[in-house]
């Protein structure tokens, strides 16, 4: 895999297809998360080493076992599947083995398992046909720019929480309309030609 | 469709819920706890503040589910969350007192102003300019709300200018005590039966509505349970009948009857 690939891949996942502002996913994950950085930061922890994980394993699973037998219609199925299995069976390890990281991890699973960016980055990384170690890296960086976006619209909430905001745009209103707004900056980043 | 693809689609599902039924098996066990933990978390702030160095109020009544750690942990709960969760528990015989916010100023828009203030609707934001902001009181209730929006109960109302607890929906979480920077909002035991509404000592402030340390309080108290302490004047809960006569007698409406006889 030569740098460029991977500059590529990271571009693309970070700023030109960045799941939150362009394609809509996780959405609520970033404004639940952006409570505080300490939600966001464990959110992008679990979601980088999960999705690091799924993505490559379904991409396999999906060019071996589905691709060949024309089971296609087997791959949402097995993406859920694959991805219930690696965080039940990571945070039983973890439980077990790093006591220190489930505590600090643990309040975050509820806010994971709902997570859309983290199918969304499993199916996108499987449809775009990357090779294995690209979808893992594709995955990787998708949630590092869920990571982006939501420490970037934290810093926007925090304004927007001082602010004297009519009150029937005031919470969850405003945040939407925020994060549009972020989104439209995003979509400068469609000028660049990549792929 | 072939019969052996279908065959091998089944068994893949097959095999993946068998996976889940095994992982679910092996973390199963513990519900019995994290159930616990959920009566015990109420006992808590719900700030997830980490300071009792567990992830916060859940993981640390995990923790305490599972013996793992100490009652006394909490610092924004301090002596209240002991209580509750030994309660919790089943450790003490007797429900430990509740608690309600109470805030300790009657100026708002009254009281008297240094300059007018234009910025952000938050106390912390205005406490941060010289002179501690625009009031000249310097414990004086900002009267921005800071408080009210934090109150996860809408317990909180602005009446005038200055916060005021509805002692009916407060559930005690006191997630208001620690958003004033003022330090002004206080936790009294629901029981308590008047409170000076007035966080100043030694007459530090301009107000017409805060405390000038006149003492009639104190001598009118037939129950002796008022006294004035480090310049303030304060209420000794046990001695207190709940007569109202500090309220009744105090010319600047400082003292508030917090419940009826």
């Amino acid at each position: 895999m030569s740098v460029r690939t991977v500059v590529t891949l990271a571009l693309t996942a970070l700023f030109l297809e960045n799941f939150v502002f362009t394609r809509f996913l996780g959405v609520r994950a970033v404004i639940d998360a952006s409570r505080s950085l300490r939600l966001v930061f464990m959110n992008g922890v679990v979601m980088i080493v999960l999705v690091g994980a799924a993505a490559p394993l379904v991409r396999l699973l999906d060019e071996y076992l589905l691709m060949p037998r024309g089971l296609e219609y087997l791959r949402l199925l097995v993406s859920v599947g694959v991805l219930m299995i690696l965080s039940m069976g990571g945070e039983e390890l973890m439980r077990r083995r790093l006591p220190g990281f489930y505590d600090a991890l643990h309040a975050a699973q509820p806010m994971v398992m709902t997570n859309t960016a983290i199918l969304g980055a499993v199916l996108l990384a499987n449809q775009e046909n990357l090779s294995a170690p690209q979808a893992a890296l594709f995955g990787i960086f998708g949630a590092l720019g869920f990571l982006l976006a939501a420490l970037l619209f934290i810093g926007v909430r925090e304004r927007i929480d001082m602010a004297d905001c009519p009150g029937s745009f005031r919470g969850f209103p405003i945040a939407l309309i925020t994060l549009g707004l972020l989104s439209m900056a995003f979509m400068g980043f469609t000028g660049l030609r990549l792929w | 469709m072939s019969l052996s693809g279908l065959l091998i689609a089944a068994l893949l599902l097959c095999g993946m819920a068998g996976v889940l039924a095994a992982l679910a098996l092996l973390s199963g066990r513990d519900e019995q706890a994290s159930a616990r933990a959920e009566t015990l978390a109420e006992a808590l702030p719900g700030l997830d503040c980490t300071r009792c160095g567990h992830a916060g109020c859940l993981a640390y009544a995990m923790a305490v589910a599972e013996g793992r750690a100490e009652t006394d942990r909490c610092q924004p709960g301090g002596e209240q969350s002991r209580l509750e969760l030994e309660h919790r528990l089943g450790r003490y015989e007797v429900e430990p007192e509740k608690y309600v916010a109470f805030v300790r100023c009657a100026g708002g828009l009254a009281a008297p102003q240094r300059y007018a203030y234009d910025g952000p609707a938050a106390c912390a934001a205005a406490a941060i300019l010289p002179g501690g902001g625009p009031m000249e009181c310097r414990v004086g209730c900002l009267g921005l709300g800071s408080c009210a929006r934090s109150c996860p109960v809408g317990a909180i109302d602005m009446v005038d200018g200055v916060a005021r607890v509805n002692r009916d929906k407060c559930n005690g979480c006191m997630r208001c005590i620690s958003v004033c920077p003022r330090h002004i909002i206080e936790a009294v035991p629901r029981s308590a039966a008047a409170r000076p509404a007035c966080a100043a000592s030694w007459m530090a402030t301009p107000c017409d509505f805060g405390c000038d340390l006149c003492g009639k309080c104190v001598t009118e108290c037939r129950a002796g349970a008022i006294s004035i302490k480090d310049g303030a004047v304060t209420v000794d809960d046990a001695r207190c009948t709940g007569c109202g006569r500090c309220a009744d007698v105090c010319e600047r409406g400082v003292f508030q009857r917090l419940r009826n006889r």
